[in-house]
């Protein structure tokens, strides 16, 4: 592997984490914001 | 009239606060979005190569930030874990929840990014140093915190997550105990000794793009995790 190979590897690949978790945290941030989820203010204390 | 305190205290309401997390996501999203056009300007294209280690050394500008933030977010987890126990704090643990993916997304990058450096560097894949070594663990120790973070039992979360923090302390001498491939007096080009120099310039957006990041993921999972009911509902 040539280095700008290994380069090109490494920010594809850290790439990829970052905007598959952007697109995880923000598709199940926008569920909850237009279904909400579920708890209510008591149920979230004792969830806690 | 309300006291700064008290108005402050208001926050601490999770309609108000989902409310406010909602509002600076944004920010936090273009913020990111500047930092990282930046970074990878920088790092790809305008920062020299290294006399000795040639255009890997653009890797360092990765996988030193992300190990980092990996520390970083895990002791900002630990400590809020700390604190819930202590208060029985119910959205101080959703805060300290809402970190660990985030946190081992970027423990995975400065593992990813350390191998691919290795190869072309050490002409290893990856060697088991101590600094490497304990990097592994901290990935391990993401991810054990995260099953009882699964399962809702935050004192066991909080409890696991200040037990890993022993560990913490050794990512940062393991390169005085063992001598090994990882230079022992850090990562910027201070002294004579060139070592496995970076960028400074490209370390430091790189950071600021990751911070950038985890406070995007981090307030989004956050907001998801308090309560609410369906759109247009109190």
């Amino acid at each position: 592997m040539t280095a700008w190979g290994a380069v090109a590897a490494a920010y594809g690949v850290a790439l990829a984490i970052l905007a598959g978790g952007l697109l995880a945290a923000g598709i199940a941030w926008q569920r909850v914001r237009r279904r909400g989820n579920g708890f209510v203010q008591d149920s979230f204390r004792r969830r806690g | 009239m309300t006291s700064p305190s008290a108005r402050l205290a208001g926050f601490a309401r999770p309609p108000r606060l989902a409310a406010l997390c909602d509002r600076l996501v944004p920010w936090a999203g273009g913020l990111f979005v500047l930092c990282l056009a930046a970074a990878l300007v920088y790092a790809l294209a305008v920062a020299p190569p290294d006399y000795r280690q040639g255009e890997a050394v653009r890797i360092l500008a990765l996988s030193l930030p992300a190990a980092w933030m990996a520390v970083a977010v895990y002791v900002l987890a630990a400590l809020l874990g700390a604190a819930g126990l202590t208060r029985d704090r119910p959205l101080v643990f959703a805060a300290a929840r809402a970190a660990l993916a985030p946190g081992a997304a970027f423990a995975l990058i400065a593992v990813a990014a350390h191998v691919l450096w290795g190869r072309p560097a050490w002409n290893a894949w990856w060697e088991w140093d101590g600094r490497s070594a304990f990097l592994v663990l901290l990935l391990l120790l993401y991810l054990g915190a995260g099953l009882p973070a699964r399962d809702g039992d935050s004192r066991r979360l909080a409890l696991l997550l200040a037990a890993g923090a022993l560990a913490l302390p050794f990512l940062r001498i393991a390169t005085d105990w063992w001598v090994a491939l990882h230079r022992p007096e850090g990562v910027l080009p201070l002294g004579d000794e060139p070592g496995d120099a970076a960028d400074p310039l490209a370390l430091i957006l790189m950071l600021g793009a990751f911070k950038a990041w985890f406070l995007t993921v981090w307030l989004m999972r956050f907001s998801a995790a308090l309560p609410r009911g369906p759109e247009g509902s109190p």
